[in-house]
């Protein structure tokens, strides 16, 4: 199945990607061949229950993970075939991370953590302070800069990893299950924000998860069972 | 990456702490170690070169090998005096040998006689020190002897018995001289004590029938200089070049002792080399945890876009770090202990109530000191190193290896 809902070349585009994952003497097919284009600007939900393959085709996609079989292209780059080193520079340089479980560096503070993949790509310090700044004032965490990870509500250690995902202004921005450990007010506040940036700037959102909330804001969905699209569609579209 | 790396270093301060003691003691150990190590190898040296007769020692060719007594020193007095006046020299004494029985009505018992000038010899050592009972060689009587606590007792001998020395003179005949017992001296050493026996230069120059020659002449030099860096310098002094004399080092003249002081050296620095892999371990096991626990957050990183070979690098800078702040810690206490030790020292004569033997050397003094030598600190410090970077490599690999996406989902 292949799907794009707007004109132009895909900013990604996936050609039979398959998983397959060895669990002892037994195979688990997490996707059975998906085919997939997603457009630049786009805000992508890809939901389904557990198991279906969400997370796995938001891995393959971000080039954490390899297909067992098919191709993953971003920008027209196969990032299926990079080495673990140039797959890391390039999730460097291109793509933007959300994870279910926040994810944040421990032993650094808000602002740090804001900051971190500026540092990793060589911005200059005092650039990326002040873009780290700004973007934790956007999220109304700017008095909150100093504080440690452990210091802050589960809400706003997922909106520190949504600043650290966009300070360095990714073309593409992988969510999985952002939602999940929240409130459901803390839950609408990250959605708010990332709709916005995605309409403000452009940013390619592609989110897994089966959250109804997500999926009401979804400029289009895609949904998988058993490892295969099993609908691809406009979405509730409240993200616009 | 630095930064990051501190952090994670203060983040566990008690496993940080512990790990960097364990390095801070082991080079503080492996110092002092070498510092007393290299204090006592000086002083087994010094007591070597004194067993041996001198740092350097004059004889007529070949007569140190075969010990033939008529291989004479001829001439002696102009040699002594420009061996004197040498610089780096800081005393020639003379000798005659002579090595046959002592008898006294009780019985006989092999002796070394040395023929020398008392007062000479105290550059080199003061044997009045070993003196138990008499004098050592006083001004006046005309043959005095003065013998070890060993043949003192087999001979059954007191104080002013006379006795009578059997040796071979340089002609090949026998000859007999009879000396006055004056002193008995007991060093503690089995093997000078069964056979120790000194008398004046003259006494034995008669007891053999020698005019003004002498078998040896040992050479002090001054405290700094090495003897084999000092001999071609005395060479050219004397004028020695195609002269029928032989000018050895005491490491030349003793071999075997030599030998046993470098195996005694070699065992002390294997043992170091072996606490230093056991202490090796230990860390490579700390910096492994180090990893361990922090699977989902290098998975974190690696996702973040951090290369492996930076993931390496946040590692090792965490262990180096480590190792130079323990390295700098475990330094300052190692010269703490050496200066202790070089100040006070450790008397191990009063811990051991006795004189101190090692590798069949006796020490003249027997309080441990500590000496440093640069290179071996530096090796040491070197070897610190070595192991820290040796103990980082497979958990840093380790590190290299983890996959973001297993780590994520595994390590929750």
């Amino acid at each position: 199945m292949s799907d794009s809902t707007k004109g132009g070349a895909p900013i990604i585009r996936a050609r039979g990607l398959r998983r397959t994952y060895r669990q002892g003497a037994v195979d688990i097919h997490a996707l059975r061949g998906v085919d997939l284009d997603i457009d630049a600007g786009d805000y992508l939900v890809l939901s389904g229950p557990s198991g279906s393959g969400k997370s796995t085709l938001l891995n393959l996609i971000g080039s954490l993970d390899r297909p067992s079989a098919g191709t993953v292209e971003l920008e027209g780059v196969r990032t299926d075939t990079l080495s673990r080193s140039r797959a890391a520079l390039f999730r460097l340089r291109h793509i933007g991370f959300i994870f279910q479980a926040y994810n944040l560096l421990p032993v650094l503070s808000a602002l740090e953590n804001a900051e971190y993949t500026l540092m990793l790509q060589g911005v200059p310090r005092a650039r990326r302070r002040e873009r780290a700044l700004a973007l934790l004032e956007r999220v109304g965490l700017s008095d909150m800069a100093d504080r440690r990870p452990h210091e802050l509500s589960g809400g706003q250690q997922q909106r520190v990893a949504v600043v650290r995902a966009i300070a360095p202004e990714p073309k593409i921005v992988l969510a999985d299950e952002p939602t999940a450990n929240l409130d459901s007010e803390a839950s609408d506040s990250l959605l708010d924000l990332m709709a916005q940036l995605n309409q403000e700037q452009g940013t390619t959102f592609v989110c897994a998860s089966h959250d109804q909330g997500v999926m009401a804001r979804a400029r289009r969905l895609v949904r998988l069972h058993d490892g295969r699209i099993v609908g691809d569609a406009a979405g509730g579209d409240r993200a616009s | 990456m630095w930064w990051l790396g501190w952090r994670n270093l203060r983040r566990n301060r008690t496993r940080t702490l512990i790990t960097a003691s364990a390095i801070a003691c082991s080079l503080a150990l492996m110092c002092v170690s070498l510092g007393m190590g290299d204090a006592m190898y000086r002083e087994m040296m010094r007591s070597a070169a004194r067993t041996a007769g001198g740092d350097l020692l004059l004889h007529a060719d070949g007569y140190w090998g075969s010990q033939d007594s008529a291989l004479l020193l001829r001439r002696p007095a102009e040699l002594l005096e420009s061996l004197r006046a040498v610089p780096g020299v800081a005393e020639a004494i003379g000798r005659v040998h002579l090595t046959g029985l002592v008898s006294s009505p009780r019985g006989n018992a092999g002796v070394r006689l040395v023929g020398t000038d008392p007062r000479r010899e105290q550059a080199l050592q003061d044997l009045e020190r070993f003196v138990v009972e008499g004098a050592f060689l006083e001004p006046g009587p005309r043959s005095p002897i003065v013998l070890g606590r060993g043949v003192v007792d087999d001979l059954g001998l007191e104080l002013g018995d006379r006795v009578v020395v059997t040796a071979s003179d340089p002609q090949g005949e026998l000859t007999r001289a009879l000396f006055r017992l004056r002193g008995v001296i007991e060093t503690g050493s089995d093997l000078v004590d069964d056979v120790a026996a000194y008398t004046t230069i003259d006494a034995a120059r008669r007891a053999l029938g020698l005019g003004e020659e002498l078998h040896q002449i040992g050479i002090v030099l001054e405290s700094d200089r090495e003897p084999e860096a000092a001999r071609a310098g005395l060479r050219a002094a004397l004028g020695l070049a195609g002269a029928p004399l032989e000018l050895l080092s005491w490491r030349e003249a003793m071999p075997e002792l030599v030998g046993f002081i470098e195996m005694d050296a070699r065992f002390n620095y294997l043992f170091s080399a072996v606490l230093f892999v056991v202490v090796g371990f230990g860390i490579a096991n700390t910096f492994l945890m180090m990893v361990l626990e922090r699977i989902r957050e290098l998975g974190l990183l690696a996702a973040l876009g951090l290369t492996p070979g930076r993931i390496a690098r946040l590692i090792f800078s965490e262990t180096l770090m480590l190792g130079t702040i323990a390295s700098a810690i475990g330094l300052a206490i190692g010269y703490a202990g050496h200066r202790w030790l070089a100040t006070h020292g450790i008397d191990l004569a009063a811990l051991s109530g006795a004189e101190l033997e090692v590798s069949g050397v006796m020490l003249e003094s027997a309080v441990l000191r500590s000496h440093i030598v640069a290179q071996r600190w530096i090796a040491a410090l070197g070897a610190v190193f070595a192991v820290v970077v040796l103990a980082s490599i497979y958990p840093a690999w380790r590190a290299t290896r983890v996959d973001p996406v297993e780590a994520m989902r595994t390590y929750e």
